[in-house]
């Protein structure tokens, strides 16, 4: 195994634990910040994946999930604030 | 006609770090240094520059955004070093899981919008500090290990961030 | 002197690696939600850093290094915004905290 796969696979588990923050959050804030946590690891491991296989596109699919995690987050946060009108 | 074209000019001349950094961001999602990219790019940044000047600006914002590639390089060098100090700072309390928290309300000495907004964006992303609200120059900063009452309140700011961007605001107000 | 590189590369990854097992641990230690985003949100973004830096350094003057160091300069404007409005709407619904000043 690489050196870059066993790192993929550590990764991998970090974002399972921040998974299990969504499900058993006691608040809505708790859930979104897991959401934001799964995010991040998401970007993690698709550079690690474009650098696995040794294509450099998945780093511009990297770049995409950055911004739908940015967005999510925004959206959901205007949507708790203003309590249910965005 | 002739003013317009000289006024374009102008725009294009006030802008052109941001011209530089578009075409090094094009050139590089390419992945290819040729004749061809580098000048798509360059025209593809002075069409950026002119569009979101002719119509989506309601005025000139020129002198309060130009900070310039050395200082923004000087800034995000002390920023990277801040982040890992306080991240070093942060990890006893993780260990043991205690944290004292509470909300400050502190003063910046900055007076420009935007460098307010930078300054408030870097005591977010640095660990143990979160900015709440802002309103002109006053922050609501939610900090861990916060100084105590008789302390001063400004200990949860970044000095030396604050140092560089009062440096910087010094030279706008001379050219301004 | 390229296997030094490699090593150094491989140790940084290690300690941003560090960070984020940290970031893990400490959101299930804490039982409040501001002390839960203060502490291990932020060292959560500590080791992204760390960890995009060491494969910057590990891949050496490239291109796609260059794509990389675009991803973390996204990452670096965008996850201040998202964390301020996530507090921010906490804040405002009126999740209150003991001490305040």
């Amino acid at each position: 195994m690489n050196f870059d796969e066993i790192v993929l696979a550590i990764v991998a588990a970090f974002s399972i634990f921040g998974l299990g923050r969504v499900l058993i959050g006691p608040t809505v804030w708790d859930r979104m910040l897991g959401y934001a946590l799964f995010s991040s690891k998401v970007i993690v491991m698709a550079v690690l994946i474009g650098i696995i296989i040794d294509r450099s596109y998945m780093v511009d699919a990297a770049l995409i999930y950055g911004v739908l995690g940015f967005i999510g987050t925004i959206m959901l946060s205007r949507f708790i604030e203003r309590r249910g009108d965005i | 006609m002739k003013t317009y074209i000289k006024t374009m000019w102008e725009d294009l001349v006030q802008n052109k770090e941001v011209i530089i950094i578009l075409s090094v961001v094009w050139v590089v999602l390419f992945e290819e240094l040729s004749f061809a990219t580098l000048f798509v790019g360059l025209l593809m940044a002075v069409l950026v520059v002119l569009f979101t000047d002719r119509f989506l600006l309601k005025g000139n914002y020129e002198h309060s955004y130009m900070i310039g590639l050395f200082t923004l390089f000087k800034y995000a060098l002390r920023l990277l070093v801040e982040i890992i100090m306080a991240g070093i700072d942060v990890i006893p309390n993780i260990i043991t899981g205690k944290a004292d928290v509470q909300i400050i309300q502190c003063e910046t000495k900055l007076k420009d919008e935007l460098l307010i907004d930078l300054l408030a964006n870097s005591i977010t992303l640095t660990p143990g500090t979160v900015t709440v609200e802002k309103s002109g120059s006053q922050l609501r900063v939610l900090a861990l290990n916060a100084p105590a009452k008789d302390e001063d309140a400004r200990d949860v700011i970044p000095l030396k961030l604050e140092a560089i961007l009062m440096h910087y605001e010094s030279t706008i107000e001379g050219k301004a | 002197m390229a296997q030094i590189i490699i090593w150094i590369a491989n140790t940084i990854i290690i300690i941003g690696l560090l960070f984020m097992a940290l970031g893990v641990f400490g959101i299930y230690q804490f039982n409040d939600y501001f002390s839960r985003i203060l502490v291990s949100a932020k060292v959560d973004t500590v080791g992204f850093i760390t960890i995009m830096l060491g494969l910057i350094l590990k891949h050496g003057f490239d291109f796609f290094s260059g794509k990389l160091l675009l991803v973390l300069a996204l990452y670096v404007i965008t996850n201040p915004i998202a964390t301020h409005a996530i507090t921010r709407s906490a804040h405002i619904s009126g999740y209150r905290i003991k001490k305040e000043r």
